[in-house]
């Protein structure tokens, strides 16, 4: 009878299982998880034990010719493919969330670049909203606008004749 | 048909789940045991009679993934 290593593998012919103990000091719980998903098709997985020890791993096969052993070969072989990918994946994780947000931010429009390329293309010497002219340049502007209409406007000149005329009729109106 | 589950590697919130998404397929009851589930299946649809159990076992599994 072999001796139990992290490798034996017990099976029972009549029941179509096979069982086998994981250590969990050297393969995560985590990576055993991923690696039991991946075999889902294959078998039905049972998991049973104390994780901070070791995992009981149970097989039964789907299929009646099913070669368990293979399987449970194939399944140590594909544990340490996970428990890479964690060790990698933990190792990179600044990297990776790094270029994430590096991505994220380029994506989106940044508001005070844009702001800053409106003013880049504005021809400041246009001055559209007149701030550069000062308060008597507006104003004489102004008024100097307002005498030109008048003069291209026919004016209605009364004389002062007719002016005075009607005074004294309002005045005399009044003492009665 | 009845399957125990180690609370320490199958966490309960997700056998709730998993019981939840297979309640169609026949009537599902679970109870604590010291550290297990104990999770009792009745009125197995016929053509899931032989493998219920196991699917479950699967499947709860899968969300563990």
């Amino acid at each position: 009878m072999s001796a139990k290593k992290d490798f034996y593998f017990q099976v029972n012919k009549d029941k179509n299982t096979l069982e086998f103990t994981i250590n969990t000091k050297i393969y995560s719980v985590t990576a055993i998880y991923q690696t039991a998903y991946l075999f889902l098709d294959k078998v039905y997985v049972y998991l049973d034990g104390d994780p901070s020890k070791e995992i009981e791993v149970v097989f039964k096969a789907k299929e009646d010719k099913l070669d368990l052993e293979k399987i449970a070969d194939e399944f140590y072989n594909e544990l340490l493919n996970q428990l890479l990918r964690e060790k990698v994946s933990s190792t990179n994780a600044k990297i990776r969330e790094y270029i994430v947000s590096q991505a994220l931010y380029k994506a989106v429009p940044n508001e005070v670049d844009e702001l800053l390329k409106e003013v880049e293309e504005e021809d400041w010497q246009e001055d559209p909203l007149g701030i550069a002219k000062t308060w008597e340049e507006q104003n004489l502007e102004s008024e100097d606008s307002n005498i030109d209409e008048e003069i291209d406007q026919e004016a209605v000149k009364v004389p002062i004749k007719e002016v005075k005329t009607k005074k004294k009729k309002k005045s005399s109106k009044t003492k009665k | 048909m009845t399957i125990k589950l180690n609370n320490n590697i199958y966490k309960k919130d997700l056998i709730k789940q998993a019981i939840k998404d297979f309640q169609e397929l026949a009537q599902i009851k679970s109870k604590q045991e010291g550290d297990y589930t104990e999770v009792s299946f009745e009125k197995i649809e016929p053509e899931y009679q032989d493998i219920l159990g196991d699917e479950f076992g699967n499947y709860l599994l899968g969300l563990h993934s």
